[in-house]
């Protein structure tokens, strides 16, 4: 018995924090993500595909946004879709499972209630729903008594684990021996947003198109494959996504070079599909702080998204740095004073960033003055 | 600091050579050598080991390199404080810095320390700027000769100043300073108001405005998913109560429960209808039963009224007679005194009549004693009358006063003492003629031994003798009255006074003064016996005697008056007294009278009420009598009462037989009632419910084809973003406030610290060179920007060089004095500096150079070898070797 495993699509989220194009690129990769789910499906030989929660970002998401995902699903006709509420999308967006209810294709099926669902005469889904976004109850406790006969039992279910929590930070309620208590094959879950193994029978599939800078890995779905029922799965990743997140948290040492460790972190290829966050910490002379700005701005248009985080940065004092503004004289000496601004004793946080700013830009400043 | 020696190896035009200069002295040095010999080179290599990091790439590094490249060493042999060290630096290559003791020859420092060591011991010593104290040869070469000797000139002095300008912006930060400062306050202005707000139109007040425009956005949206989300809710709320509603099972019961609760209720109807029906019934033989009854007690009641009228008509009869007895009685008592009053207000009346008469009888008695009694004052009155008229006779002759007589008095001694002053001053003589001899003054004989006074011009003639002229003398009689004057004015006002003697008017006077009093008296007497005036008695007197009928002029009868008839014997008191009595005694009996009439009148009322009463009585006694036949009613009435009673009984048990039995129609009715409620309620529910789905159907399907929650969590994104953006502005705002702040305040505590102390030290010197000259600085850039000289102002720039260089190496050794009133001493270098001078006043620097020498390190480096050949001091020289 073979199936995909995946949640957490997330479509219509809006990326309000992104550009237009990009937001427009991420909506559009993720319903693309939905298609790439059904090719794999079909090109791996899955016979159902389970979406294991928040398959739509929001409880009344776009009509237009619902239809082409149904549309998309129901290009796959011969591949079952088994659609489950999520904590975004969960059970009491009444009105949205009505339309998907009423226009869904045929191969779509929805597990709206804590009740078994046959697929064919060898699978047994036992969904557990959540009925509001933070239903504050473990509703997989039914699972233990379900009968199913012969068949495989497959538990789907969105939530946090109780060793972990939740993506969210929502009440953690799925205990982390579900299927094990329960007899389950495999469990599969929904919320966490990285691919993730709580026991070799109970996997987070993550995202199948990443959506943020939370470093989980490749975004993907899972591949489940079971001989028998009872005998361990073996689960492969599937990838899926169509955009790279890299968070880069760097720490930077005044004497180094800095572009150089930027590029050392930075992959040269499909730089146009990765989005970048760098934080940059550590402290950095003058002249090699403004080295590192440049090349910033230089490879932004490189990256799809590209985004740096300069307060983790501090300012070194290097004799050479300060003598590039002025060797002596009152230049010097307001130098000297910005510089001593920089030193977190005895001031906020906000003192020293702006003592900071003061300095660099001065450095800026006295050197295209000395430049001209 | 001082130095002392210093060592090029493989530095510039010395590549593959080791170069030294020195010694250097305490106080002047010179050095003087051709151009291009590599004077500029050593102070060049000074101000790299003092001045750049050994590992520095900078220029001025780099400038130190030979053409042939390597490493490029300097080396400089220095006192501090009486202890020699030796400062090596090597650059570009093999770099390394060393400090070295030169009394041990120990390396006390290497590298970064070294260069501390440097910065702490001499750069830092110097706690101000460094490259201060040199002047620099200009960069331009001057070429008197050349065509654009002018401009060159200017050139070169610009060049000039602008050394020491670059040194002394090296305090100050100058024009790069200016520039940079400018440049931040045209950003922070472009961005921010005085204030430290946005400013309209900046990318700031933009990334402020995109927040405000998202946080109204995100308001409203947060209303529209809030709207949303209501609306879901209610969806769902909605369409489980229809599914309760709708549900069949529920539904065929509630139906069946209707069908038997209406069955029920009307079993029960219909029952409470046939116990009304037997209640009527029993009504109606009840009401009659009492109709009966009734009708009996009225006959029975007539019987016994009957028989009580009897005894009321005999009472009441009674009653009658003895109120009109009393009625009687009050009559006759309120007759009796209303008879004693008339006796009473009789007696009074004549008793009044006495009164009158006595009151009469009183008053003509007081006549006649009165008239008696003005008679005795008339008597006593003639008197004082008399002495009246004696006074007033006096009185009424010569009015002589007592001032009269005083002013007649005076008279009389003015006159005797005007005689005797007289006779004192003036001579006299009086004449005895013998014979018949006679004298003869003015043709008047003189009598004989009569003392005659020379106050005026005399003729004396003297029968048989002649005349004698006798004159007074001049002065005499001066100031002396004349009394015969005095006599004619005395005896005018005798006369005046009508008397004839000064005795006369006096005897007058006091006959006077005697009348006077005389006169007061006899006022006072007649006052006290008639102080209304005699004439106001006599009056009185006539009045009395009219009234009396007496004549006035006759003598007054000795008896007593004559009594009034009518008079009784009791005095009027008396009388009075009796009226009072009879009227307290009327008062009394007047009182009693209204209490009888109010008697009489309610025995009256009483005799009224009790005929009318027995009348009544009378009246009914009549009507009530007894018709035929009352009886036989009577029995007949009694016998339909007990065939009623009998049909009641029957009626009652049946009425009780059908309430025990009856259903309890309120139970239901209110069940029925309940039932068909709540069934009308769910109806009604199902259409509210019906109609609120189709209301939130389509709230949700606009909301959700807005997309509101997307919406939301995109302007939340944004919002977030733009809110950073903001910040970045503020903080950018911030900085370049700090910014400014810190350059202000640095370069204020480098003028602060630098200038006035310039100024001090600049003056004198410059007084030297320019007598009575005074100068102005440009303290935003330490530099002389003008001269006064002899009440007339130049700006610096239109000086000539040798000015221009003068007052640059002025400006250094006031530096220098400064320092070294300070206890820092730093040598002043002059590398080519007076280039420009003539001869006059280089005479004159040279001066000031040797006076500032006597404290000071100065170390002149020059080309012109004749003309330095004058300043005197230590000559130190350029020596190589080959590496």
């Amino acid at each position: 018995m073979r199936f995909l495993h995946t949640a957490d699509i997330h479509l219509a989220k809006p990326f309000g924090r992104f550009d237009e194009d990009t937001r427009a690129a991420l909506r559009a990769a993720r319903l693309d993500a939905l298609r790439k789910l059904g090719e794999e499906a079909c090109a791996r030989h899955a016979e159902f595909i389970l979406i294991a929660g928040d398959t739509f970002d929001a409880e009344a998401p776009p009509s237009k946004v619902v239809r082409r995902a149904l549309d998309i699903m129901g290009e796959f006709p011969d591949l079952l879709w088994v659609l489950m509420p999520g904590n975004h999308d969960s059970r009491a967006a009444v009105d949205l499972w009505e339309r998907i209810e009423k226009d869904k294709p045929d191969n779509v099926v929805l597990a709206l209630t804590p009740e078994i669902i046959e697929i064919g005469d060898h699978v047994a889904v036992l969904p557990a729903p959540p009925t509001v976004r933070n239903p504050g109850v473990d509703l997989t406790e039914w699972m233990t008594g379900a009968e199913t006969g012969e068949r495989f039992r497959i538990g789907i279910a969105h939530g946090g684990i109780l060793d972990f929590g939740s993506e969210e930070g929502a009440v953690a309620v799925i205990p982390p021996d579900r299927a094990e208590r329960s007899s389950l094959d495999y469990l599969a879950l929904g919320d966490w947003h990285g691919q993730m193994s709580i026991t070799p029978r109970t996997w987070y599939s993550g995202s199948p198109e990443a959506d943020g800078f939370k470093g989980h890995p490749q975004a993907g779905a899972l591949l489940v494959e079971i001989a028998r029922s009872g005998e361990a799965p073996l689960v492969t990743p599937v990838p899926i996504g169509q955009f790279d997140w890299k968070i880069l948290k760097l720490d930077f040492f005044a004497g180094t070079d800095p572009v150089e460790q930027l590029a050392g972190a930075l992959s040269n290829s499909g730089r146009d599909s990765t989005l970048v966050r760098l934080e940059a910490k550590g402290r950095l002379g003058l002249l090699e702080h403004s080295q590192l700005r440049d090349v910033c701005d230089r490879i932004t248009d490189d990256f799809h998204f590209f985004e740096v985080s300069w307060e983790g940065l501090g300012i070194e004092q290097v004799v050479d740095d300060l003598d590039l503004i002025a060797e002596g004289g009152a230049l010097r000496a307001a130098a000297d004073s910005l510089f001593a601004a920089t030193d977190l004793q005895g001031r906020s946080t906000e003192d020293v960033q702006v003592a900071q700013i003061a300095l660099t830009h001065l450095f800026h400043i006295a050197r295209e003055e000395t430049e001209q | 600091m001082k130095l002392r020696m210093l060592e090029l190896t493989n530095v510039r035009r010395f590549g593959g050579q080791k170069a030294r200069l020195g010694p250097f002295g305490d106080g002047l040095t010179t050095i003087t050598a051709e151009n291009e010999v590599g004077k500029s080179t050593f102070f060049d290599a000074l101000h790299a080991l003092l001045f750049v990091a050994h590992g520095s790439s900078s220029q001025e590094a780099k400038n130190l390199q030979p053409y042939s490249g390597g490493a490029a060493k300097v080396a400089a042999e220095i006192e501090i404080d009486g202890k020699n060290f030796r400062i090596e630096k090597t650059f570009n290559a093999q770099k390394s810095a060393k400090v070295i003791d030169s009394a041990t020859g120990q390396v006390i420092k290497q590298q970064g320390d070294a260069e501390a060591w440097i910065e702490e011991n001499v750069n830092r010593a110097n706690k101000g700027p460094t490259g201060l104290l040199w002047v620099r040869q200009g960069a331009i070469h001057v070429d008197p000769e050349g065509k654009d000797k002018d401009s060159s000139n200017v050139a070169a002095r610009r060049d000039l100043m602008s050394s020491v300008r670059g040194q002394i912006d090296a305090v100050t930060g100058g024009r790069r300073m200016d520039k940079i400062v400018e440049r931040c306050r045209k950003e922070l202005d472009a961005m921010a108001t005085k204030t430290l707000k946005a400013k309209a139109g900046s990318p700031w007040k933009q990334a402020e405005d995109k927040v405000e425009e998202l946080l109204g956005q995100k308001e409203r949206l947060l209303k529209d998913v809030a709207m949303l989300s209501q609306a879901l809710n209610t969806k769902r709320r909605t369409k489980t109560r229809l599914r309760e509603l709708q549900n069949p099972q529920k539904q065929a019961e509630r139906a069946q429960q209707i069908a038997d609760a209406t069955e029920a209720f009307q079993k029960a109807e219909q029952h409470d209808r046939s116990v009304q029906d037997a209640e009527k019934a029993l009504q109606l033989f009840v009401a009659e039963k009492d109709r009966l009854i009734r009708q009996i007690k009225d006959i029975t009641d007539t019987q016994n009224r009957r028989s009580q009228l009897a005894d009321e008509v005999t009472q009441r009869a009674a009653d009658v007679s003895d109120s009109e007895t009393a009625q009687k009685e009050a009559d006759k008592a309120l007759t009796d005194a209303q008879a004693v009053i008339a006796a009473k207000v009789t007696e009074r009346r004549h008793l009044v009549t006495s009164l009158t008469a006595a009151r009469q009888n009183e008053r003509s008695r007081q006549k006649w004693d009165r008239l008696r009694k003005i008679a005795e004052l008339a008597a006593e009155l003639a008197i004082p009358q008399d002495k009246l008229g004696d006074a007033k006779a006096i009185l009424r002759g010569p009015d002589v006063t007592q001032s009269d007589l005083d002013h007649l008095v005076d008279l009389g001694r003015r006159i005797s003492i005007a005689q005797e002053q007289r006779r004192a001053q003036f001579a006299s003589f009086s004449v005895r003629p013998s014979g018949t001899s006679e004298a003869e003054i003015d043709g008047e004989a003189v009598k004989p031994d009569i003392e005659i006074l020379v106050d005026r011009p005399l003729d004396l003639h003297l029968s048989g003798f002649g005349r004698i002229c006798l004159r007074p003398a001049a002065g005499s009689g001066k100031g002396i009255e004349d009394p015969e004057a005095l006599q004619v004015e005395h005896d005018a006002a005798l006369k005046e006074l009508g008397f004839e003697t000064l005795q006369l008017a006096r005897d007058a006077c006091n006959a006077r003064q005697h009348a006077l009093n005389d006169k007061s008296v006899a006022v006072a007497e007649i006052r006290g016996l008639a102080p209304d005036g005699p004439d106001a008695l006599n009056e009185e007197w006539q009045t009395l005697c009219a009234e009396l009928g007496h004549p006035p002029d006759e003598q007054l009868p000795t008896q007593s008056a004559p009594k009034a008839t009518d008079a009784s014997d009791l005095s009027a008191e008396q009388i009075e007294e009796k009226i009072a009595s009879i009227d307290q005694e009327l008062e009394e009996l007047r009182s009693d009278i209204t209490d009888l009439q109010m008697a009489a009148t309610e025995a009256a009322s009483e005799t009224a009420k009790a005929n009318g009463v027995l009348n009544h009585l009378l009246q009914e006694q009549i009507s009530s009598t007894k018709p035929q036949g009352e009886d036989a009613e009577l029995a007949a009435l009694e016998n339909a009462r007990d065939i009623e009673i009998d049909k009641e009984d029957v009626a009652k048990q049946a009425y009780d037989d059908l309430r025990e039995d009856a259903p309890n129609l309120q139970v239901a009715r209110s069940t029925h009632e309940r039932l068909l409620s709540a069934e009308n309620a769910d109806r009604d529910e199902i259409n509210t419910l019906e109609r609120v789905l189709a209301r939130v159907d389509g709230a949700i399907e606009t909301q959700s084809e807005g997309a509101v929650e997307e919406k939301l969590a995109e302007v939340g994104d944004q919002l977030e973003k733009a809110s950073e953006r903001a910040g970045r502005y503020e903080m950018q705002a911030k900085a370049l406030t700090m910014l400014i702040d810190h350059l202000d305040t640095a370069r204020k505590d480098a003028q602060e610290t630098y200038f006035e102390p310039i100024r001090n030290e600049l003056r004198p010197l410059l007084a030297q060179l320019h007598a009575e000259a005074d100068f102005e600085l440009d303290p935003e850039k330490m530099l002389v920007s003008k001269i006064i000289r002899n009440g007339v102002e130049d700006d610096i720039n239109v000086l000539s060089g040798g000015a221009y260089e003068q007052i640059a190496i002025l400006t250094r050794l006031a530096f220098a004095k400064l320092f070294a009133k300070q206890g820092r001493h730093v040598p002043i270098i002059l590398d080519d500096a007076l280039v420009h001078t003539d001869d006059e006043r280089i005479s004159t620097m040279f001066n000031m150079l040797s006076q500032a020498a006597q404290d000071q390190q100065i170390i002149v480096l020059s080309c012109r070898t004749r003309a330095f050949s004058d300043l005197g001091g230590t000559r130190a020289f350029i020596e190589t070797d080959a590496i």
